[in-house]
């Protein structure tokens, strides 16, 4: 099977007494889109972390078969891209346009080849004018997408997200879900809108207390209200039966 | 406490430049030591926040009257003093460079008065003695750790206020600025500067308390075992950057002072009672500022100068002097406001082209 | 509270001021800088009785006003900063100072006048300077610039991840303090019960940031410095922007240009 991320029983705790993460296994092929979704605390962030080697636990965690280990970690974020919850922490250099080849450059890439993407990133999410924008005067929505566009530079095989859709209004949200709709690298995005995961994955890992409680279809789980109640989160609103409207 | 461009001469002000500099190189070679650029981003975020924290005021109950955060302490007793120290002079440059706070000339002073002292002398001479000390420690771990905290804050931020404040005096005398006496000088900064410091010193320990209660790991020798790893040359290269700074330092001051004789008189007689504000120029010679290179400086600037410095002889050569320079301002002043019309002319007609 | 806010104004003003385009922007920033730091020199080294001829000085920061489209009264607001500090040291010198240096008919101008009116016209003219450099320079050419210069790495990386983390700083600050004002009616700053706690929330969230922040650049792949793209190219007009400044500088140093100026009119 084309696997593009692999976890086979991965452990991680913070104080050695009780597990974020326990006894965890899954895998997800080239090109999948997954939810991870679950209550605060569920261990969503720290599975992020864990496979961008920012904590390391124990177990075994592998992106397209190479461990994720010190030697291993400039290969294995070169194949990653994390888009961040708080755009500001992502966008650190002045202006959009140094953000986005801040990461291209770091590999390697010369200007001009990076100045190449940038101009094809944005013409193709439709920022250009974003380009030369500082980034402290750019509205949180223009934000979210310049920073996706940030992570869509380097290229990566895979694409992680942490709640992609939090803080912005219904048109920038559905912007991102269009947005990331229309990527076709593999894609594992945590978040509470249950909503957007079920617009923009098509399979879903529900995880309580570190381990993984459900992982499958994202309709069958989604529409799932025991399942979903039981653990601290309740049906997407466009599958609770609105009837306040018509 | 942020010194002007207008206030240093530049002598001086290079000599500062020098002395922060030093220090800067100093710091910045032991951060890298230490491989440190896991630190970089947790400096500049805690030195922005800083920045901004220093706008909030903070009212003094029942005073009517409100302090500021004292950065250096802070910062030292978060991110060590060398990391302190860079994050200042950031702060500070930035201080100079969008808020007209200080100034590009007088930005080595002002990292040396208030970053070097805040940042080292707070930090080795009062954070870490007291706060890896046994003062307090009947009273149990947590109670001792609060009250070192407060003592540590006060008064390092009183003492680094009292060395910055005095130090701007200094560079301003011997400067040659302003006419007031050094001592008189000195006994108005210094009481105005303590009080600050108690205020500063208090609102930076209440907000080192909170993190003390929080989370104490991440303050400075507040885990002492841990700390004696890090820290076990840094005394070493305190005492290394002091002894070449004050060389530097004395050494550059007393050039300044020997050349500019101005600054000199200014801070020997500025003691001088009766007749010093009248007779100082006229008294010169009495007084014998004698020394070859402030007769050679003497020189040049009589022959640079367009009015002899303090003989002022009502010729009427000079008088006419004074009269075409004053034709010679007007004449500049018009010069200018012309440039300012043609430029608003060509604007204008710019803005026309374009519509 | 409000200096919060004004600041956040005065920090994008300056940017969008440092974006336009004229040709001083375009001039190479290691040029302007060197200049800048040149023309303070020049301008505080003038000894204080000397205001006749310091006054040439002030052709430059208007030249530069005008050729940069850059509107001076942005600049005579930050003066309010200054200009205090200034006074306050200058204007005992008219009562200290009474060597007689100037007459105009009867009337003696003592030295102590002079050298505030110098005193006061240096700090003037130095803010001008320093201002025209930012108004005219963004952050990053600045540091690319200071690189250009061999200032350490870690400066320059600190000056722009700071100056860039300032805005975000001010503005979760002012959202703070907002919301303790409204809870507080009538009270001007922070009360002496919420001193530890109000920053200190902010400092405990921000080193948090400062993890992710180094978290962010190092899966980007940063290993020590930035890359610099702001940077116009070193051009001939650059060198010769210099060296005709510096030029004007030392002449307005060493010959009386007012003077001169003022014998030819006034016979």
């Amino acid at each position: 099977m084309n696997r593009m991320i692999k976890f086979d029983h991965v452990f991680f705790s913070y104080d050695r007494e009780h597990y974020v993460v326990e006894d965890l296994s899954f895998s997800i092929g080239k090109g999948e889109s997954v939810g991870l979704i679950g209550a605060n605390g569920a261990g969503k962030s720290t599975i992020m972390k864990l496979l961008l080697g920012l904590l390391s636990g124990q177990g075994e965690i592998l992106v397209e078969g190479i461990p994720v280990e010190k030697k291993n970690l400039p290969q294995i974020r070169r194949k990653l891209g994390f888009v961040l919850q708080d755009s500001d922490n992502q966008m650190f250099m002045p202006t959009v346009y140094e953000d986005m080849i801040f990461g291209p450059r770091n590999y390697g890439l010369s200007k001009e080849e990076a100045d190449k993407k940038v101009d094809e990133v944005l013409g193709r999410l439709g920022l250009l004018e974003l380009k030369h924008r500082y980034n402290h005067k750019i509205s949180g929505g223009e934000k979210r997408m310049a920073a996706i566009a940030t992570i869509l530079a380097m290229e990566p095989d895979a694409i992680l997200m942490d709640e992609p859709s939090t803080a912005l209004d219904p048109v920038n949200r559905r912007t991102v879900i269009n947005t990331i709709n229309s990527l076709a690298q593999t894609k594992l995005i945590a978040s509470h809108d249950l909503d957007m995961i079920l617009d923009t994955c098509q399979r879903v890992i529900l995880l309580a207390h570190g381990k993984i409680v459900a992982d499958g279809d994202a309709k069958t789980i989604l529409q799932d209200r025991a399942l979903l109640e039981a653990n601290r989160m309740e049906l997407p609103f466009c599958l609770q039966g609105w009837h306040g409207g018509k | 406490m942020h010194m002007a461009d207008a206030l240093v001469a530049p002598a001086v002000a290079a000599t500062m430049y020098v002395a922060s500099g030093v220090t800067t190189g100093i710091s910045v070679k032991t951060l890298k030591k230490d491989e440190n650029t896991a630190k970089l981003p947790t400096m500049a975020v805690a030195s922005a926040l800083v920045f901004a924290g220093q706008m909030i005021n903070y009212t003094i109950p029942g005073t009517g009257s409100s302090g500021h955060l004292c950065g250096g302490m802070l910062l030292s007793a978060l991110l060590g003093p060398q990391a302190g120290f860079l994050s200042m002079v950031v702060i500070l440059a930035i201080q100079s460079l969008f808020f007209a706070d200080g100034g590009l000339l007088a930005l080595g002073a002002n990292c040396w008065n208030m970053a070097f002292y805040g940042c080292f002398v707070g930090y080795y001479l009062i954070w870490r003695p007291i706060m890896q000390g046994k003062l307090f420690s009947g009273l149990g771990t947590k109670a001792a750790g609060r009250i070192r905290i407060i003592l540590a804050a006060v008064l390092g931020c009183v003492l680094t206020l009292q060395l910055g404040a005095f130090s701007v005096v200094l560079e301003t005398s011997v400067s040659g600025i302003t006419e007031l006496p050094f001592a008189a000088f000195v006994g108005i900064m210094q009481p105005i500067h303590l009080a600050i410091g108690l205020v500063e010193g208090l609102i930076t320990s209440a907000v080192l308390l909170f993190v003390y209660e929080t989370r104490p790991e991440l303050l400075m020798d507040v885990n002492t075992d841990q700390e004696k790893v890090r820290n076990k040359c840094s005394l070493k290269t305190t005492l290394v950057i002091l002894a070449v700074v004050v060389a530097v330092v004395g050494g550059g001051l007393s050039l300044v002072a020997s050349s500019n004789p101005d600054g000199l008189e200014w801070s020997m007689f500025g003691n001088g009672e009766a007749g010093y504000s009248e007779n100082m120029g006229l008294d010169e010679e009495n007084y014998g500022v004698s020394s070859s290179a402030a007769d050679v400086a003497g020189s040049i600037q009589e022959k640079t100068a367009v009015l002899p410095d303090y003989a002022f002889s009502e010729s009427d050569s000079a008088v006419g002097t004074s009269v075409s320079g004053l034709v010679g301002s007007a004449v500049v002043a018009g010069a200018a406001a012309l440039i300012c019309l043609a430029g608003g002319f060509f604007r204008r007609k710019k803005n026309t082209a374009k519509a | 509270m409000d200096k919060l806010s004004h600041a956040q104004s005065e920090l994008r003003e300056m940017d969008a001021l440092a974006a336009e385009n004229s040709p001083i922007h375009r001039i190479h920033p290691l040029c302007k800088l060197l200049v800048t730091i040149l023309y303070i020199v020049v301008v505080v080294s003038f000894p204080k009785y000397d205001f006749t001829r310091l006054i040439v000085m002030v052709l430059y920061p208007v030249l530069l006003f005008q050729a940069a489209g850059i509107p001076v009264h942005v600049c005579f607001y930050k003066l309010r900063i200054v200009l205090p500090l200034v006074c306050a040291v200058g204007l005992v010198n008219p009562f200290l100072d009474h060597t007689p240096v100037m007459q105009l008919g009867s009337v003696v101008i003592t030295g102590g006048v002079v050298s505030m009116v110098t005193l006061m016209l240096k700090g003037v003219f130095s803010l001008m300077a320093s201002f025209l450099l930012i108004a005219t320079t963004p952050m990053d050419s600045l540091c690319a610039a200071l690189r250009k210069l061999h200032v350490p790495v870690i400066l320059t990386t600190l000056l722009l991840l700071t100056y860039r983390y300032i805005g975000v700083m001010i503005e979760e600050l002012s959202v703070m303090s907002q919301a303790y004002s409204l809870r507080a009616p009538g009270q001007k700053g922070i009360h002496i019960s919420a001193w530890g706690s109000f920053l200190g929330q902010m400092l405990l969230r921000s080193m948090d940031r400062g993890e992710e922040l180094y978290n962010s650049m190092m899966l980007r792949g940063f290993h020590g410095d930035f890359f610099y793209v702001n940077v116009p190219p070193l051009k001939i007009s650059g060198i010769v922007y210099t060296a005709v400044c510096t030029g004007a500088f030392f002449c307005a140093r060493y010959f009386d240009i007012t003077q001169l100026l003022g014998s030819l009119f006034a016979g």
